[in-house]
């Protein structure tokens, strides 16, 4: 193993991890430059310094001589809160990179990482895994800058100073950790592609996206320290149990820090660099053997080629919109970097559910109210408005075949709302259904629920495609983001916004029904909802035609 | 006089300070193969994205088949084929699956279309490979799906922008003489094209584009004539008319 090769791999990993979701701009040119992500971990960690150094003055102030025994129990419990909090940020590290590679790392293009230029440079696997987990920590490692910033002051002021450059220490560890997993989580997914690309039929497209979807949800839950501590509690209601769990020996490592305990410092030290480095074996392991270094010849059917008319034209689509709705939904279970965008939502709310499921004796979900509703609020807003804003930039460098095309822009943008509007009602739908039957709603708020999650649906579908036709991203990169990132942030606001507005009465019910002898609810909340919506989807629908219009008279990529 | 399939008057097109293309008028008979010659960046794409509509003309027009492409874009695109420089096709469909998506596109009744893509496979040597994914499509084969594709539904006027790039030679002189037989019954061509020896073996008439601007046209007797250069193949009139003959100083340079 050559650590020069690893580093010069590292650098290049995370300039092109840098550069894969930025334009070519190059006004800002240390923008692109791996040391900037340094100078923010520094900037992050001072500014946070400076906020916990305000909050240990506050506090001094507060508990100071005099003090009443109600701020003496408040410093009291601030100063466990401390305690507790260098305790577990080194658990909940490895989590957070995981949900970051989920979100950020999964989505490369097929294309890009199989013409990736590693395999045939003269690398070994680990060299290679090794690189690209330390990337991956680098590039994520703000998070464990602003954490060990704010706790480093309180640390100190309650005498846990040695504690928190132990926490440091294992936390820079398990941001590696982190890194391996995602790794292993990488070359689980491609397992999963190749598998299935090389042996399966149609049908079996859809297992792939059910498959990738259980192994990154086994992943999130496996790793998510809130869910395994809410298991413990369930099944053993003994913290001795975390001895046994490697994700919580940095935990221990810590505690035993804070306890004036060397042996066990020094135990689950060890054992956390064993664990991290077991899983660097495994991920290097898992990507030799799984790893498909070129694009590879795949079939998808031996049958002979029978054209038929497509049923989609029964429901009123015309032939080329029938056409480009087929071909998109064939995108989204074959292309890898689209697989993620449908993966996130399911995995996010199905997340909720075991959260929700495993915090309670009962369940959250299972008291009903808000927490049995907001999944289906969350599925109908966030999925519907993701699915619909990449929807014309996910054309890729490709849209240039509708261009040459005899398709009216208006006909585009109509394939496009009815594919993102299946989908969303369907994801909606299903969500409804889970929380509806866990939470034990009554068949009226089942019914309201259907009509705002419908007209939340239908209302952020529209403004997703007012957005993604007006600032599509076409341009083929190792991440593609298929909307301007910059309009993607406003559209995610204002969606959130008209989303909040009309889930109001689902709001006002559920808190009116929580508090005994409240007012009545004012039932005409829901006919406003709908009439909002209605305003909102044609409006954003208007809007979107008109950029289908735009960006259809000319190419301009 | 004759009936013009394609005219292009005044055409111009910037991209911010750079001219494109500047001024241009040409026309194609029906059933005529006009090849469009000029280095890498002289306007030939440009030229052939505004046939097409998928480029606004800054100033000009474009008339295909009576259809003036400004007013009725989509009517043009029903009776052009189209074959881009790099075709960016869909890969993560087969090629079966894209050519039954093209087909839909250009309506093409479903009784027809298995036929003529048939027909196509066999031709170009894609059968066995219809069912497989474009991704894993040689650069050769993914040119071929394009050319399919401008072909299925028929078209009036064929714009080939360097189409026979990485074809082999079988595939490629079938396009050639393809291209032959579909002008013989009418269809015009618009054929852009590096290979001289092309340009001379398929084209009726040639227009040499450089820097935006038609240097000369007519038939490759004709350039020969406007050359003075009786007798010379046509690379030797390209590179005189172009004035970027001399390259015995770069090819000393480079050969040290």
């Amino acid at each position: 193993m050559n650590p020069r090769k690893i580093f010069a791999i590292t650098i290049a990993l995370s300039k092109s991890q840098l550069r894969a979701s930025r334009g070519g701009r190059t006004s800002l040119s240390f923008l692109r430059k791996p040391s900037i992500l340094l100078i923010l971990d520094i900037a992050a960690f001072a500014i946070c310094a400076i906020l916990g150094y305000a909050g240990v003055t506050l506090l001094r102030e507060f508990a100071g001589p005099g003090a009443s025994a109600g701020s003496l129990q408040a410093y009291s419990e601030v100063e466990k809160g401390v305690r507790e909090a260098l305790i577990f940020i080194p658990v909940f590290v490895p989590g957070m990179v995981l949900i970051a590679g989920l979100l950020f790392e999964l989505n490369v293009s097929s294309k890009f990482s199989a013409s990736d230029t590693v395999n045939w440079l003269p690398i070994t696997q680990a060299e290679y895994v090794i690189a690209s987990a330390l990337s991956v920590a680098y590039n994520y490692s703000i998070s464990v800058a602003i954490a060990l910033g704010i706790t480093l002051a309180p640390s100190v002021y309650f005498g846990y100073g040695w504690a928190w450059a132990g926490v440091a220490l294992v936390s820079i560890l398990t941001l590696f950790t982190g890194g391996a997993l995602v790794e292993i989580l990488r070359a689980a997914t491609n397992r999963v592609s190749s598998v299935v690309m090389k042996r399966a039929r149609r049908g079996a497209l859809f297992f792939r996206l059910a498959l990738m979807v259980v192994i990154i949800l086994i992943f999130e839950t496996v790793f998510n320290p809130t869910i395994l501590i809410s298991v413990v509690n369930t099944l053993s209601g003994s913290l001795s149990v975390f001895v046994f769990i490697p994700l919580f020996w940095g935990a221990l490592a810590i505690e035993g820090i804070v306890n004036g305990e060397p042996l066990r410092v020094l135990v689950f030290s060890a054992g956390t660099v064993g664990f991290t480095a077991a899983l660097v074996w495994a991920a290097t392991k898992v990507r030799s053997r799984y790893w498909s270094p070129a694009a590879f010849s795949v079939s998808i059917t031996s049958s002979e080629y029978a054209p038929r008319s497509s049923s989609l034209l029964r429901m009123g689509l015309s032939q080329g919109e029938a056409a480009i709705v087929r071909k998109d939904i064939k995108g989204i279970t074959r292309r890898r970097e689209l697989l993620s965008f449908m993966a996130i939502p399911i995995v996010f709310v199905a997340l909720f559910l075991v959260e929700s499921i495993t915090s309670t004796p009962g369940g959250i979900a299972s008291e009903g109210g808000f927490f049995a509703d907001f999944p289906t609020l969350f599925a109908a807003s966030f999925f519907a408005l993701l699915i619909s804003s990449i929807s014309f930039g996910q054309e890729s460098k490709s849209v240039m075949v509708l261009y040459s095309l005899p398709i009216a822009p208006g006909e585009l943008l109509r394939a496009k709302a009815f594919l993102a509007l299946a989908f969303s009602l369907g994801a909606t739908f299903a969500t409804l259904a889970i929380f509806s039957l866990i939470g034990g709603s009554s068949p009226l708020v089942v019914v309201e629920n259907i009509t705002i999650a419908v007209s939340i649906t239908v209302e952020e579908v529209c403004v997703g495609l007012a957005f993604g036709a007006r600032f599509p991203d076409f341009q083929e990169r190792p991440r593609p983001r298929f909307i301007d990132p910059v309009w993607l942030l406003v559209m995610t606001v204002a969606g959130l916004a008209v989303a909040l507005v009309t889930a109001l009465p689902i709001i006002f019910r559920d808190i009116l029904t929580a508090v005994p002898g409240a007012l009545s609810f004012p039932w005409y909340l829901f006919p406003a909802a709908w009439v909002f919506a209605g305003v909102v989807s044609v409006l954003a629908y208007r809007f979107a035609r008109g950029s289908s219009e735009k960006l259809m008279a000319e190419y301009r990529i | 006089m004759e009936e013009l399939a394609l005219q292009a008057s005044s055409l111009s097109k910037s991209f911010g300070a750079l001219k494109a293309v500047n001024g241009i008028d040409f026309t194609i008979r029906r059933g005529e193969i006009l090849g469009l010659l000029g280095p890498n960046g002289s306007g030939k794409s440009t030229t052939m994205k505004m046939i097409l509509g998928i480029l606004k003309p800054d100033a000009g027009t474009i008339v295909v088949e009576g259809i003036d492409v400004a007013r009725d874009p989509i009517g043009v695109k029903r009776i052009v084929g189209y074959v881009p420089e790099t075709p960016q096709i869909y890969d993560f469909l087969t090629g079966i699956e894209y050519l039954d998506f093209i087909s839909d596109m250009y309506s093409i009744p479903t009784g027809e279309r298995a036929s003529r893509i048939g027909q196509f496979l066999d031709g170009l040597q894609l059968r066995g490979h219809e069912n497989e994914l474009i991704s894993g499509y040689s650069q050769g084969m993914k040119q071929k799906v394009a050319i399919i594709s401008a072909l299925i539904h028929r078209p009036k006027v064929l714009v080939l922008d360097e189409a026979l790039n990485g074809l082999d030679p079988r595939s490629a002189k079938l396009v050639k003489d393809l291209l032959r037989s579909l002008a013989d019954e009418g269809v015009s061509v618009l054929f852009s094209t590096h290979v001289l020896e092309i340009a001379e073996a398929l084209c009726d008439d040639v227009a040499i584009m450089y820097q935006g601007s038609i240097l000369a046209n007519g038939t490759i007797s004709d350039l020969r004539q406007k050359a003075g250069l009786p007798g010379s193949t046509l690379e030797e009139v390209f590179l005189k008319i172009t004035g970027t003959g001399d390259l015995g100083d770069v090819v000393k340079e480079l050969s040290r």
